[in-house]
C-alpha cells in the first residue's frame, strides 16, 4: 500500500537532511502509530505520503515513494488525496464552511461528485464517524474533539483506502482524544482503512495501534509491533519518549526477575501480569488473555 | 466586531431564502436609505431591520450592531451641527456655534440614514452561510470559484482573528503591559505591537489551510454543486418588498 | 496568600454560571494542580486570578490585594501567567528584548534588568540564545523564552495554563523540572492540565472542578484515586493507579512503577526479591 525506497529528503534552504535513508513498507489495513522527539521527522514523513512533499514543499528530493503503486512524484496532489486523507493539528485551520454537512461536502465538490452521489456520501461518512447528530451543527460552536471527528468524516468522505494524521489530538482533552482515537478504531476494523497516526501520546497509541515506528533526527529507529517496540523500554527513555508506565513497571519487575513475559500496552494487561506473578505462575512465554479486555 | 460580520446558524424563513435575495435587499435598502430625506422613512426602514434580525433570531447579536452604528451615528450628528448653521436657533453650544431646528433635524436624519443603510448588511452576513453565498457567487455573479473563496474565507476567519488577538491582549496584560488602559492614544500604542504575533500565528494558520486544501482537492479541476439555490415564493415576496421599498423613497423624496 | 470567597462568574446576566460558589485558599509553597473537563471552568477561573476576568459576586484576593479593584497590569508584579500558547506573548526581535519587556512594564529600576535577565537566562537554558530572534527557536525553546519573560518579574505566584501541550516528553519534562525547582524555593505554584501523568509527578495538591463548582480539593495521591469524579471530569487515573485500585487495599499506597515494584515483589516473595 505505502512503499519508500531509500527516501531522503531536505527542505529548501536547509542543508540539513529532514528524513533520511527511509524504507518502509505499510500493508492495508494496518493501524501505525509513529513517535519521536521533536524535530525527528515525523510530519515530514506524513508529507511525503500525502503529496505534500513534493507538491506543496520544495526541496531536495531523494528516492522513490510509492502510494497505491503510484510514485507521488509523478502524481498530482490532487490525485493522490483520492487515495490517501489527511487531519492535521489544528481543526480551526481545516474548517473551511460554516455548517458540518457542507464541511463534508466540500471535498467530493472539489473533486466534481455529482450531487445525488454527495448526499448519500454525506450520510455514510457521518456513520463511520458516528456522528449522525451533528450533521446539521454549525462549525463555530462544536467542541475540540467534536471538530476533529468532522475533519476525519471529512477526510474519509472520498473514500481513500489510506488516513494519515498528524498530531490530531494535540489540542483536545483526554477525552476528546479517546474519542478520535476510537473512531479511528473502528474505521480500521471495521472499513478496512489503514491508518498511520503521529502522536505524542504514546499511552493511547500503545493501546490502539498494532505497530508502532520510533523516529529520530530524520530516520526510523524502531519498527515492529507494538509489544517489540516497547521491550525497548531504555531506549526509548533515552529518545525522551514518554513510556506508557506499565511498560516501565513491567520493566521493574523483568529487572527483578519476576517476570519474563510478553509486555503489557494497557491497564488490563498489566493487572494480567500483577495477578499471574501474585499467584506464583512469573514463567516464560506467558500470552495475554484477550478475552479478559 | 467579530459578531457582526460572524455567521449566526439557524433555520428561519430568513436564513433558508436565496442568498442574492438577502444581499439585493442589503445593497438596495442602503441605496433607498441615501435617495430618500425623509425622517419617518428611514425610521421605518430601520424598523423593518429589526424585524428581520427578530425573524432570524439574531436579535441578541444584532443589538451590538446598533450600538455601534448609533455611536457612529451620533458623532457624525454631532460633527454635522456645527456645520448647519441656518435656520431657527434653539441655543448655542459655544460661542458662534449654534444649534438650530435645521441643523438638529439634518444631523438627525444622517444618523437615521447611518444605522438603516448599513445594518442590513451586517445581517445579511449573520443570517448567510459562507457555502451558500459562495455558491451564490460563483453561478449567479459568476465569479471564478478561486476569487469568491478568498473573498468569503477572509470574512470566516475576521472573528477567528479576532478571537485570537484577544488572546494575545490578555497575555500581555498578564505581562504588565497595560492594554487595559483607556487612553485611546496609549491604546493605540500598546496594541500595535500585538500585530507581530497575530501575524505570526496567522501566516501559520494560512499555511495549515492551504496545505489542508490541497489534500482536499481544491482548485484541481471543475467542480460540482451539492446545493442548488432554489428560488421560493418567499424569495419572490422578499423582491416585491425591497423593490416596493426602493420605489417608496424615490416617491417620497 | 491567595483567598476565593463565594465566587461566582458569569459573562452577562442571561448567560449560564461559569463559575458556582467557589471557596479555595491556596497557601505560600503550595504546587497545586486544577484539572476538570473543558467547559468546567478552570481557565476562567485562572483568569480569575490574575484579575482578566472579575468575579460576577463573591471575592478574590491576591496577597491582600482583591482583584476587582486592581488592574491585572498591577496585579502582574504578585502573579506570573504562562499562556498556553507561547507565541501569543512573544513579539520582540531577540529574547534578550523579550525577557527585559516585562520588567520594563514594572517599572523595574535600571541598574538591576541586565543582571535579571542574566539570572533567568542561565537558569532556562538560554544564555546563548539571548540576541537570538524568539521565532527562529524551537517551540520548546519559545515556550522557555515565554517562562523566562514571566519569571523575570519575580512573583511569588505563578500560574501556568496547560505548560505541557503541544511538546515533546523532553521538553515538558525540562519545564516541570524548572517549575518543581522553583517550587521547592518557595513560589506558589498553580497549574492547570490535562495530562495527569505530569499532575501525578509533580503537584502535592489537586483541585478537581466540575461545572463550575470544587468537587475533589485535596492531596494528589488521594484525589487520583478517585475513579468516579475523575471519570465525571472525563478523566482518567494514572495508569499506575489504575492498576493499584483493581487490587483493592493491597497496593494503597503505590504512587509510582517503582512503589509498585516494590510492593509486588513484597507480595510475590515473602521478605524481599528471588534470586
Amino acid at each position: 500500500m505505502i512503499r519508500f525506497n531509500n527516501v531522503s529528503f531536505a527542505y529548501e534552504g536547509s542543508e540539513e537532511l529532514a528524513v533520511r535513508n527511509i524504507n518502509l513498507h505499510i500493508d492495508k489495513g494496518e493501524f501505525v502509530g509513529i513517535i519521536g522527539p521533536s524535530g525527528a521527522g515525523k510530519s515530514t514523513l506524513v508529507s511525503l505520503i500525502n503529496g505534500v512533499i513534493p507538491h506543496f514543499h520544495r526541496g531536495d528530493y531523494y528516492g522513490e515513494v510509492l502510494v497505491c503503486g503510484k510514485d507521488t512524484l509523478e502524481s498530482t496532489c490532487g490525485e493522490i488525496s483520492r487515495h490517501v486523507g489527511s487531519v492535521f493539528q489544528d481543526p480551526e485551520a481545516q474548517m473551511v464552511t460554516t455548517v458540518v454537512e457542507d464541511e463534508i461536502a466540500f471535498g467530493l465538490e472539489n473533486f466534481n461528485v455529482p450531487a445525488g452521489e454527495i448526499e448519500k456520501r454525506i450520510t455514510e461518512s457521518l456513520k463511520m464517524v458516528g456522528i449522525e447528530h451533528l450533521r446539521h451543527r454549525g462549525t463555530a460552536a462544536l467542541s475540540g474533539g467534536q471538530k476533529q471527528r468532522v475533519t476525519i468524516a471529512a477526510a474519509i468522505a472520498l473514500r481513500p483506502e489510506i488516513l494519515v494524521l498528524d498530531e490530531p489530538t494535540s489540542e483536545l482533552d483526554p477525552q476528546g482524544s479517546r474519542q478520535v482515537f476510537q473512531t479511528l478504531k473502528r474505521l480500521n476494523q471495521e472499513y478496512g482503512m489503514t491508518i498511520l497516526i503521529v502522536e505524542q501520546k504514546v499511552m493511547l497509541l500503545s493501546e490502539f495501534c498494532s505497530r508502532l515506528m520510533v523516529m529520530e533526527k530524520g530516520q526510523i529507529i524502531l519498527d515492529g509491533p507494538v509489544r517489540q517496540v516497547l521491550e525497548h523500554h531504555d531506549k526509548l527513555l533515552e529518545l525522551g519518549i514518554n513510556c506508557p508506565r506499565v511498560v516501565t513497571l513491567t520493566k521493574l519487575l523483568k529487572d527483578a526477575s519476576l517476570y519474563d513475559g510478553d509486555i503489557p500496552v494497557d491497564v488490563d494487561e498489566a493487572e494480567q501480569v500483577v495477578r499471574k506473578i501474585l499467584e506464583g505462575a512469573y514463567d516464560q512465554h506467558t500470552a495475554f488473555d484477550l478475552s479478559l479486555r | 466586531m467579530k459578531q457582526m460580520l460572524e455567521y449566526v446558524h439557524g433555520d428561519s424563513v430568513i436564513h433558508r431564502l436565496n442568498p442574492l435575495v438577502k444581499l439585493l435587499w442589503a445593497f438596495l435598502t442602503c441605496i433607498a436609505c441615501f435617495i430618500s430625506s425623509n425622517h419617518l422613512f428611514l425610521l421605518g426602514v430601520l424598523l423593518s431591520t429589526v424585524v428581520v434580525a427578530a425573524s432570524g433570531s439574531v436579535l441578541a447579536r444584532a443589538k451590538g450592531v446598533y450600538k455601534a452604528l448609533f455611536i457612529l451615528g451620533f458623532l457624525l450628528m454631532l460633527f454635522q451641527l456645527l456645520f448647519t448653521p441656518y435656520g431657527r436657533v434653539y441655543f448655542y453650544i459655544l460661542p458662534g456655534v449654534p444649534v438650530t431646528d435645521q441643523g438638529l433635524s439634518f444631523s438627525l436624519l444622517l444618523m437615521l440614514r447611518m444605522m438603516a443603510a448599513l445594518s442590513p448588511l451586517s445581517l445579511m452576513l449573520m443570517l448567510t452561510p459562507m457555502n451558500e453565498l459562495l455558491t451564490a457567487m460563483t453561478h449567479t455573479l459568476r465569479i471564478p470559484y478561486r476569487y469568491a473563496f478568498v473573498v468569503v474565507t477572509a470574512l470566516r476567519f475576521i472573528p477567528t482573528f479576532s478571537r485570537e488577538m484577544d488572546q494575545i491582549m490578555q497575555a500581555q496584560r498578564s505581562r504588565g503591559h497595560e492594554t487595559d488602559t483607556r487612553n485611546p492614544f496609549k491604546k493605540v500604542k500598546v496594541i500595535l505591537p500585538m500585530c507581530i504575533p497575530l501575524l505570526i500565528s496567522s501566516v501559520r494558520r494560512i499555511e495549515t489551510m492551504a496545505i489542508s486544501l490541497e489534500t482536499r482537492g481544491f482548485n484541481t479541476g471543475p467542480r460540482s454543486y451539492r446545493k442548488k439555490l432554489g428560488f421560493t415564493r418567499f424569495d419572490a415576496l422578499a423582491i416585491i418588498i425591497v423593490m416596493a421599498v426602493l420605489l417608496l423613497s424615490i416617491i417620497i423624496g | 496568600m491567595i483567598s476565593i470567597q463565594h465566587l461566582t462568574y458569569r459573562y452577562d446576566k442571561k448567560a449560564p454560571l461559569i463559575l458556582d460558589h467557589i471557596n479555595l485558599e491556596i497557601n505560600k509553597g503550595e504546587c497545586v494542580a486544577l484539572i476538570g473537563q473543558n467547559g468546567s471552568g478552570k481557565t476562567t477561573l485562572l483568569k480569575q486570578l490574575n484579575g482578566l476576568l472579575k468575579p460576577t459576586s463573591g471575592r478574590v484576593t491576591i496577597n491582600g490585594l482583591d482583584t476587582a479593584t486592581t488592574k491585572t497590569s498591577a496585579l502582574a508584579r504578585h502573579i506570573g501567567y504562562l499562556f498556553q500558547n507561547p507565541d501569543h506573548q512573544i513579539f520582540c526581535n531577540t529574547v534578550y528584548d523579550e525577557i527585559r519587556f516585562g520588567l520594563l512594564n514594572i517599572q523595574c529600576p535600571p541598574e538591576e534588568i541586565h543582571d535579571r535577565i542574566k539570572r533567568i537566562a542561565g537558569l532556562l537554558g538560554l544564555e546563548n540564545k539571548l540576541t537570538r530572534d524568539p521565532f527562529t527557536l524551537s517551540r520548546g525553546e519559545r515556550q522557555r523564552v515565554a517562562l523566562a519573560s514571566v519569571l523575570v518579574l519575580e512573583t511569588d505566584i505563578l500560574v501556568l495554563d496547560e505548560p505541557t501541550t503541544g511538546q515533546d516528553y523532553r521538553e515538558c519534562v525540562e519545564i516541570m523540572e524548572i517549575v518543581k525547582d522553583l517550587n521547592r524555593k518557595g513560589k506558589t505554584i498553580i497549574m492547570v492540565s490535562h495530562d495527569i501523568e505530569v499532575v501525578a509527578d509533580y503537584c502535592e495538591r489537586t483541585i478537581i472542578l466540575h461545572q463550575g463548582r470544587v468537587l475533589e480539593d485535596d492531596a494528589t495521591h488521594v484525589v487520583l484515586r478517585k475513579s468516579e469524579s475523575l471519570m465525571l471530569s472525563g478523566l482518567e487515573p494514572p495508569q499506575i493507579i489504575q492498576l493499584a485500585l483493581r487490587f483493592g487495599p493491597l497496593f494503597q499506597h503505590v504512587r509510582s512503577p517503582e512503589d509498585m515494584a516494590e510492593a509486588v515483589a513484597a507480595c510475590a516473595v515473602p521478605g524481599g526479591v528471588r534470586v
